[in-house]
């Protein structure tokens, strides 16, 4: 449809435009035509008109004219007039008898043929004879007659339509001169009943009317004649004779058409204007279904001033039998225009096809064209064989892949580029496949010319003629070698571990899928080791990643040295390896395997020449005894591996039972703590820092504590590390920061004043991006300075990731918070990393402090952290401070700046620590007094 | 416009709506009004006797707010026959016509009569020649005379009369011959067709410029005059008629034809006794006589 139309307005529409053009062409041409004609028919009917009104009027002239030579021009007739002419008055009416008597006969024989007036007229303008009304004589008519003065004063013959002064006519006159004398004159007249008879004779057809000019007829026409002329029904500058005295006078009525035709003329502005310019004009009207043409024909007087209009209506047909003979026609070339765009439209349809299969063909040339560039230029190997299977054609990259040249190989069957490799049934398949739906994919496994064997993906196609017989097969074909490669390195990346090659989780967990089932069809054991190496993030942090990923690899290969071919061996991600001891004979057998592997592992590693020491800590679950599932396996090989690394790590520690029981209470607590702080069961103690100078109350350390509404209160050593593995510990860190900062603006708000908020930061607040910003909002919120706040973050989290450790630190001290070093000692860091730190306080660790009365080792240490702290700048925190000596050695021997410590204050809650706040100046007696032997915090 | 100023003009605009309604009764037979039909006797040529009657017709239409039909007829008899018998309401007629009728009993009377050119309302009928040719009664005898028509009171029974009283002949001595008009009677004496005519006093003298000669007079007659049909017309629209007749003013009847352009009288049944002396009109022949 659309394409229909496409074509329509791109052919179709231009030639209907044009054809509608011609259409109208044509219309226009026959309507113009018929205009012409009907001008024609009106001109001939003037025309018409005109000769008959000249005939009738030359007609009589010629017969006046000869009557006049010969009747008139007597002696007896001039001597009558010439003796009128001398006579005396009295004598007059004898000469005028006598002369009506001598012309009667004369008379009789004109109004036989129309001509109702003969009149003498003296040379002294008295009218001698009327013979129309013999009884009216003497007047004069010079005045009147333009005619009669013509003849008379110029004594030439004038001819005329005359209105007179009673009737009108067609006026002949003569002048009668005698022997050089002019005697008079002699007129003959043709009424206009007369002409309108002769017109008609003449014409045939027709109705006429003779209008005279309004202001002739009061000119000329003496009063008592005006009654008969009135108005004229066409135009009110003309009159018309009188029908009421015609009727009555000639029996003459004018035809009911006549009148109803005379109103439209009225109306007519042609009518009207042309009248009035003395135009002749036609004009046609239609009345009751027939043609009429009204002519008007002007008639001049001898002054050439318009007179009259002599008017014919005529029906007629020629209008018809134009127009019918026009319509005729014009149907006719309606026609043939129609038949000429018909044939045009089919040159044109023929030609559009005509152009189409050109444009076919071209095109299927081009196409075969392009066919055979791509049968040249392909990239991949075409074969085309026969109906027998005999090649019949190669191309260029065919010979290049199989090495094999055309002639090598046309007229062969295409079986010797098999290789062998290749089954039997996919040949068989193929065939199958062919003969089914003409048309093969697959794989082949051929041979090439020099006798290598190449993987091909070939695509087959059946080629059947107009019959459908097979004419032809033809064949397309590509190496694959590259992508089976591929295919086969995706494979190994999928399964693999890309670092070690290993088997990496997926493979791992469907492997050991197939070995639980053939373990349990078997009815034999299995192990599941898993193994973390310990301290591995230290080495890959401090020695870079490359180091840490060669000692991974050399981890993998002592691992698959320490175990059977058919035994599993995976790298899950970072340093956890899982092995898979699937052929035991019993559960003792794998303790001694995770013992080598535990000895292998834990052996110096030469890596880039530098001597790495790590161990592994070995988790081990056998199947069946510690679970029958993949999961349940890896799961519970875990949880002995944590129990190893408690262990103190480089053990190796069997799944037990209790095992479960700690990781099921883990995940109990973890889901109670979820609820913990909506149920307000979360609260922040708090414990003095007391500074050494003035025994004063520096600060205070926010510390937290749940209040488990079955289990008591929770240790945070028991709940922290939960909350950190299970994500909680952000919104729970939130918490603590805020309450401690609302705490401390209460505090300062009660006028305790100038004291610190110590906060301890957990390690994944520590690498939370929004902590700054939420520090700095604590702060701005509960309109504290930043310099009331000290975030605490222990060692081993400012060691997990030093640099994101530093970067974070830094933008936490621009806002002007004090950053301390929590449980140093504890760690791996050095007192010379800590000067990278943007940290203030170092706080040293109670397990340093507790034996320093006993142990001078600890003492030591204690001494030269304090001693190296304040080298670099640092104020120095003694944690877990129980005793005066304790306090003395720190504080007053060694100049610790500030002591925390059951000796100064166990952590207590809110309340409690705003009394203590009230007192902040203590006395080491009354310290010594408020201690009590119970265990440090 | 021109109508508007020029007094003809404006008359004839007046007229005319009336005059098509009577040429459309006329020709269509549509009696939505009914005309009022008359016929003047044809004294002259038929074309001056209707151009004499028309203004007549025009104004009893004005003053009937009637229409009033112009009937032509070629014979006095015709006019006669119509009248009596109620094809015509009125007619113009001369004594003897209506004497005629009323001897035949027919409901007929007169309305007015139209005065002379002497202002008054009797005419007489005159045996005319031309005078070129000499013509003598007494040497009438024998010769060609014109007449009118056989029921026209100056034709057979008047030329009679006054031959039988003047020279004491019959018309039965005479070639005599009926031309159907005064005017025809007078022009054929003058183009010598006859020797001798009658006609109307009035038509003696009208032809007189032409050397018509009178030879002799009758008595006095009734002159000529309105008859109207009794059968057609009721006593109200008598009275009427007459009335507008003779309350006609002289500027409106001076306009009328030369025969009734002199005013009217009224008209009675006693004024025609001297017609009486003509003869009885039922021996007039209806034939010319060679």
């Amino acid at each position: 449809m659309r394409d229909k139309l496409a074509r329509l307005r791109r052919f179709h529409l231009p030639e209907m435009a044009g054809m509608l053009l011609g259409l109208l062409l044509v219309a226009s041409f026959f309507l113009d035509q018929y205009r012409s004609q009907q001008t024609l028919v009106a001109e001939q009917h003037t025309q018409a008109l005109d000769v008959a009104y000249q005939a009738t009027i030359e007609v009589y002239r010629l017969d006046v004219e000869t009557r006049f030579r010969l009747q008139i021009m007597r002696p007896e007739v001039t001597d009558l007039m010439e003796k009128a002419l001398l006579a005396e008055a009295q004598d007059l009416p004898l000469i005028r008898g006598r002369l009506f008597r001598l012309m009667k006969p004369v008379y009789d024989e004109l109004q036989q043929l129309g001509l109702h007036q003969l009149m003498f007229h003296l040379a002294d303008d008295r009218v001698l004879l009327r013979f129309h009304k013999p009884q009216s004589a003497g007047d004069a008519l010079f005045q009147y007659r333009p005619s009669v003065r013509i003849a008379n004063q110029e004594k030439r013959p004038a001819f005329g339509l005359e209105i007179g002064r009673s009737m009108p006519g067609f006026r002949y006159v003569f002048p009668v001169v005698r022997d050089g004398r002019h005697l008079g004159s002699v007129e003959f007249a043709l009424t206009f009943d007369v002409i309108q008879d002769r017109l008609l004779h003449l014409l045939k057809a027709g109705e006429f009317g003779l209008l005279f000019k309004l202001d002739s007829v009061l000119a000329s026409v003496d009063a008592d004649s005006r009654d008969r002329f009135i108005e004229s029904a066409i135009h009110p500058e003309f009159a018309q004779e009188n029908p009421a005295i015609s009727k009555v006078t000639r029996d003459f009525v004018q035809s009911a058409v006549v009148r109803a035709l005379e109103p439209a003329l009225r109306e007519n502005r042609v009518v009207q204007r042309q009248m009035s310019a003395g135009e002749s004009l036609v004009i046609p009207l239609k009345h009751d279904g027939l043609d009429y043409l009204v002519s008007f024909l002007p008639v001049r007087g001898l002054d050439d001033k318009l007179v009259a209009y002599v008017v014919r209506f005529a029906q007629t047909d020629a209008l018809r039998v134009v127009r019918d003979n026009l319509l005729r026609q014009a149907m006719l070339a309606i026609f043939l225009c129609l038949v000429v765009v018909a044939l045009f439209f089919k040159l044109r349809v023929k030609q559009m096809e005509q152009a189409a299969d050109i444009k076919r063909r071209e095109a299927a040339e081009a196409g075969l064209s392009l066919y055979a560039n791509v049968f040249r230029h392909s990239g991949e190997a075409i074969l085309v064989t026969d109906c027998a299977n005999r090649i019949i054609e190669v191309n260029p990259a065919f010979v290049e892949l199989t090495g094999y040249s055309p002639e090598d190989v046309i007229g062969c069957n295409p079986g010797l580029l098999a290789s062998g490799k290749t089954q039997p049934e996919v040949y068989a398949a193929m065939w199958a496949t062919l003969k089914a739906s003409g048309h093969w994919q697959g794989e082949f496994w051929d041979r090439r010319k020099n006798g290598s064997i190449y993987p091909k993906w070939a695509s087959i196609s059946t080629i059947r003629d107009a019959s459908g017989t097979v004419s032809n097969y033809i064949a397309c074909f590509s190496d694959i070698s590259e992508r089976k490669a591929s295919e086969a390195r995706i494979e190994r990346l999928a399964h693999h571990d890309g670092l070690t090659g290993l088997l990496n989780r997926y493979s791992l967990e469907s492997r050991l899928e197939q070995v639980l089932l053939s373990a349990r069809r078997d009815n034999r054991h299995l192990a599941v080791l898993f193994i973390d190496m310990d301290r591995f993030k230290n080495i890959n942090d401090t020695l870079g990643h490359a180091i840490g990923d060669q000692l991974l690899i050399e981890v993998a290969r002592r691992l698959e040295r320490c175990v059977r071919a058919s035994d599993i061996v995976a790298r899950l991600g970072g340093d956890e390896f899982v092995v898979v001891l699937n052929t035991l004979e019993s559960v003792h057998e794998a303790m001694p395997i995770a013992h080598k592997i535990l000895r292998r592992l834990s052996k110096t590693y030469q890596i880039a020449g530098h001597p790495l020491h790590s161990s592994p800590s070995i988790g081990v679950a056998v199947c069946p005894e510690d679970g029958d599932s993949v999961a349940e396996l890896l799961r519970n090989a875990d949880t002995a591996m944590y129990s190893a690394k408690e262990k103190g790590r480089k053990n190796v520690r069997f799944f037990t039972a209790e095992l479960t029981a700690i990781a099921s209470e883990r995940m109990a607590l973890e889901n109670e703590l979820r609820g913990a702080l909506a149920a307000g069961q979360l609260e922040l103690f708090y414990q003095p820092q007391v500074a050494v100078q003035g025994l004063r109350i520096r600060g205070v350390e926010a510390l937290l504590r749940w209040h488990h509404p079955v289990r008591g209160m929770v240790p945070p050593d028991r709940f922290i590390p939960v909350a950190e593995e299970s994500g909680q510990i952000e919104e729970i860190g939130a918490w603590v920061l805020d309450t401690a900062c609302r705490q401390l603006a209460e505090w300062q708000a009660q006028g305790i004043g100038d004291i610190r908020m110590a906060i301890n930061l957990s390690a994944h607040q520590l690498r939370s991006p929004a902590l700054v910003d939420l520090v700095a909002k604590s702060i701005r919120q509960h309109g504290l300075l930043a310099a009331d706040l000290e975030l605490e973050i222990t060692e081993s989290v400012a060691m997990e990731d030093p640099e994101a450790a530093i970067g974070q630190m830094q933008r936490l001290r621009a806002l002007g918070v004090y950053l301390a070093i929590d449980d140093f000692g504890t760690g791996y860091s050095s007192l010379a990393y800590l000067k990278n730190l943007p940290i203030q306080i170092l706080k040293l660790d109670r397990s340093f402090v507790r034996d320093i009365e006993t142990d001078a080792n600890d003492a030591a240490i204690s001494a030269a952290t304090v001693a190296l702290a304040h080298r670099l700048g640092l104020e120095v925190i003694a944690e877990g401070v129980e005793t005066i000596a304790q306090a003395e050695y720190l504080g007053v021997d060694h100049a610790c700046d500030i002591l925390q410590g059951y000796l100064f204050g166990r952590p207590v809650p809110a309340g409690k620590m705003s009394e203590c706040l009230r007192q902040p100046v203590l006395q080491w007696n009354a310290v010594a007094r408020t201690v009590l032997p119970s265990t440090n915090d | 416009m021109l109508f508007k100023y020029h007094p003809f003009l404006s008359c004839l605009r007046t007229l005319h709506p009336l005059l098509a309604l009577v040429l459309l009764s006329c020709l269509s037979g549509v009696q939505a009004a009914e005309p009022l039909r008359f016929a003047p006797l044809p004294m002259e040529s038929r074309e001056s006797t209707v151009k004499a009657f028309y203004p007549l017709v025009v104004h009893l239409q004005k003053h009937l707010q009637q229409p009033v039909e112009l009937v032509y007829y070629a014979k006095n008899s015709e006019i006669a026959a119509a009248l009596e018998s109620g094809e015509l309401d009125f007619a113009y007629l001369g004594p003897l016509p209506y004497v005629t009728l009323r001897q035949r009993g027919a409901a007929v009377e007169p309305l007015v009569f139209f005065r002379e050119a002497n202002g008054q309302a009797r005419y007489r009928c005159a045996l005319v020649a031309f005078a070129g040719d000499a013509a003598q009664l007494a040497s009438v005898r024998g010769k060609r005379i014109a007449l009118t028509q056989p029921l026209s009171t100056c034709g057979y029974l008047g030329a009679n009369a006054m031959l039988r009283h003047e020279v004491g002949i019959s018309l039965k001595d005479m070639q005599y011959r009926y031309l159907g008009s005064h005017e025809a009677v007078a022009l054929a004496v003058i183009s010598g067709e006859a020797e001798i005519g009658s006609v109307k006093d009035e038509f003696a003298a009208k032809f007189a410029p032409l050397g018509l000669q009178t030879l002799v007079y009758s008595d006095w007659l009734p002159a000529t005059g309105l008859f109207a049909s009794q059968r057609r017309l009721d006593a109200a629209t008598l009275k009427d008629l007459r009335r507008a007749l003779l309350a006609t003013p002289q500027k409106i009847y001076g306009q009328w034809g030369g025969s009734i352009r002199h005013g009217m009288s009224m008209a009675s049944e006693t004024d025609f006794d001297s017609l009486r002396a003509f003869g009885d009109p039922a021996e007039i022949p209806q034939g010319k006589k060679d």
